[in-house]
C-alpha cells in the first residue's frame, strides 16, 4: 500500500522531542509516534498531547542518532497508512515489499540489526515485522556456514555424528551437508 | 549485504522467535541443525510434523510434511554429513531402519554418542546387543548375512549332517538384508560381535574358517556339562537280557557325554513314535565282528 505524504511540519503544540543516546534532540509529531506503542504510551501516560501540558524531553538511551534519523523516516513514511495489524502469517513461503521498503531496508545486516533492537524497543510493529521478514528472507539459500557466519552462531555439537571427529568451531565440515534443502513441489511416494 | 552480521542471539528472545517464525519450514528446520541452542529455539515453537518419509538410494532424502501446505525435503549425498544426532527421534528411526547391518554397526560403535542415538530405537536385548535387531545367516564365503525380519525367529531348517555346507538357519520372509562382512573386522571386532550370539551359533561360526575357529577359541567358552555330536556311522550296542545278551545295530543318533565321560545316545525312532536312550557302558559296546549272536529285534535307527 503506498500513500500520498502530505507535508506537515511540526509545532510545539502537536510535537515531541526526543533525545537520542548520543544527545541529539528530535522533534516528533505526535501523529507519528502513533507507530509506536512505547512513545503512545509514553505520551497517554504524561498526557502530552494535550496542549497545557510541559513537555520534557524524551530520553531513548537505547537509540542512537543515526537509528533515530532512519526510524523517524520510516515513521513519515508510513505516517498514513491504516494502524498495522499483526496477523499471525508466518511461516510464509515468500513475502513481497514495496520499492520504497526495500530501498529503505537495502543496508548492512549490522545496521538491520541496530534497526530491529531500535523497532524492538520503541514497539513499531510493522517496521519490526519488515525486518525480521527481511532477515528471514536474507537467510533463505545460504548454506549453513554462511549463515553461521551472519547470524554468529557458533557450533556446539562437539562430534560429527559419523566420524566421531570433534567439529572445530566455525569449522567448514558441516557446510556441504547441509547446502541443499529445497522444497519439493508435489508430495514424495512413500 | 550479507558480509556484516546479524548476531541472532544478541537479540530478545521475543525478536529471536519472530525473526526465525518469519522463515520458511524448511529454513527453520535448516536452523535447528546449525548449534544446539538453535534446535532448542525451534523446539519451542512446537511446530508438528504430519508426515516423515525417508529414502535412501545414492542420497538421502528425508521429506518432512508440516500442515498441508509445506513439505520440507532435506537432501544429503553421499559424500555430505547428514546430521543425524540433530533429527528428531522419529527421523532417525526411519533412517536407521533403512542402513545396512554394516552401517549401523558403524554408528553404533563409532563412540559414546552415536551408540546413544541408535540404542534407544531398539528394545533391549533384542539387540544392539544381538547387532541392531537382526538376525545371522552365515554364508559359505565367511560372511555372516544379516536378516532384519519380524517377527524374531529362527530355527535350524536342515539336517545337521555335513557341516558347515549344507547348514542354513531360516527364518519368515526377511524385510530387510543386507550382508555384514565380519571377517573384514578387526579381531577385536569380530570377538566383540561373537560375544552377541548364541553359544551355538559361535560353534557354528567356528567351523568356518580356522580364523574364526580362533576368535571363536579366544573367548574360551567352556562347556560345564554335556557335549554334543552327531554320528551317522553305524554302532553296536549289547543289550543284556538275564545270562545272554543281542546285539543291536544303532546309526545316528546324538549323543551326549557326561562330566565322567561316560555316553549316552538319544534315538527317535520309526518318525518320532518312540525315544530310546542308549548309555554305552563299557560292557554294552559291541564289535559286530567279534559278537557271535544276531540281533532278534529291529535296529535303531533315526
Amino acid at each position: 500500500m503506498s500513500c500520498e505524504e502530505p507535508t506537515t511540519s511540526p509545532t510545539p503544540e502537536n510535537n515531541i522531542t526526543v533525545v537520542s543516546s548520543d544527545g541529539k534532540e528530535f522533534l516528533l509529531d505526535l501523529k507519528l509516534t502513533e507507530q509506536s506503542e512505547t512513545l503512545a504510551r509514553l505520551i497517554s501516560n504524561f498526557e502530552y498531547d494535550r496542549t497545557d501540558v510541559k513537555k520534557d524531553p524524551v530520553p531513548l538511551g537505547n537509540i542512537t542518532s543515526a537509528q533515530m534519523q532512519k526510524i523517524i523516516e520510516w515513521l513519515q513514511h508510513h505516517r498514513y497508512y491504516p494502524k498495522w495489524e499483526q496477523n499471525d502469517i508466518h511461516y510464509s513461503t515468500s513475502f513481497t515489499f514495496e520499492t520504497w521498503v526495500e530501498e529503505y531496508l537495502n543496508i548492512p545486516n549490522n545496521e538491520m540489526f541496530e534497526l530491529l533492537n531500535a523497532a524492538n524497543y520503541l514497539n513499531i510493529p510493522r517496521l519490526f515485522s519488515t525486518i525480521c521478514r527481511i532477515m528471514a528472507s536474507r537467510i533463505t539459500g545460504k548454506s549453513a556456514e554462511q549463515i553461521r557466519t551472519v547470524l554468529n552462531i557458533k557450533t556446539d555439537v562437539k562430534n560429527d555424528v559419523y566420524t566421531g571427529i570433534p567439529i572445530q568451531e566455525d569449522s567448514s565440515s558441516s557446510e556441504d551437508g547441509m547446502s541443499e534443502i529445497s522444497l519439493s513441489p508435489s508430495p514424495p511416494p512413500i | 549485504m550479507m558480509t556484516s552480521r546479524f548476531p541472532l542471539f544478541n537479540l530478545p528472545d521475543k525478536v529471536i522467535l519472530h525473526v526465525i517464525k518469519s522463515m520458511n519450514y524448511d529454513e527453520i528446520l535448516f536452523l535447528s541443525f546449525l548449534s544446539k541452542r538453535l534446535k532448542e529455539t525451534v523446539t519451542s515453537l512446537n511446530i508438528e510434523s504430519t508426515q516423515v518419509s525417508v529414502s535412501i538410494t545414492r542420497r538421502v532424502r528425508i521429506y518432512i510434511s508440516i500442515g498441508r501446505q509445506f513439505l520440507a525435503d532435506l537432501q544429503f549425498s553421499s559424500r555430505m554429513t547428514l546430521p543425524l544426532i540433530n533429527l528428531p527421534s522419529n527421523v532417525i528411526r526411519l533412517v536407521t531402519q533403512m542402513m545396512t547391518s554394516t552401517e549401523l554397526y558403524n554408528l553404533w560403535s563409532i563412540n559414546k554418542k552415536t551408540k546413544e542415538v541408535v540404542k534407544p530405537l531398539y528394545p533391549k536385548n533384542t539387540h544392539v546387543q544381538r547387532i541392531l535387531n537382526e538376525q545371522l545367516r552365515i554364508s559359505n564365503n565367511d560372511d555372516l548375512i544379516l536378516f532384519k525380519m519380524l517377527p524374531r525367529q529362527v530355527y535350524i531348517e536342515e539336517d545337521l549332517n555335513g557341516l558347515p555346507e549344507t547348514l542354513t538357519f531360516t527364518s519368515p520372509p526377511p524385510m530387510v538384508t543386507s550382508r555384514f562382512s565380519l571377517f573384514k573386522l578387526p579381531d577385536q571386532a569380530i570377538r566383540h560381535v561373537l560375544k552377541f550370539l548364541n553359544f551355538d551359533e559361535i560353534i557354528l561360526l567356528s567351523f568356518l574358517s580356522e580364523r574364526s575357529k580362533s576368535i571363536a577359541e579366544s573367548l574360551e567358552i567352556k562347556s560345564t556339562f554335556v557335549s554334543i555330536d552327531i554320528r551317522s556311522k553305524k554302532r553296536y550296542f549289547k543289550e543284556n537280557e538275564e545270562q545272554t545278551f543281542i546285539v543291536v545295530p544303532v546309526k545316528g543318533g546324538f549323543d551326549i557325554s557326561r562330566f565322567d565321560g561316560t555316553k549316552a545316545t538319544i534315538l527317535f525312532e520309526e518318525s518320532f513314535e518312540s525315544l530310546h536312550i542308549i548309555v554305552w557302558h563299557p560292557h554294552c559296546i559291541a564289535d559286530k565282528d567279534t559278537d557271535r549272536f544276531r540281533a532278534h529285534r529291529a535296529p535303531f535307527s533315526n
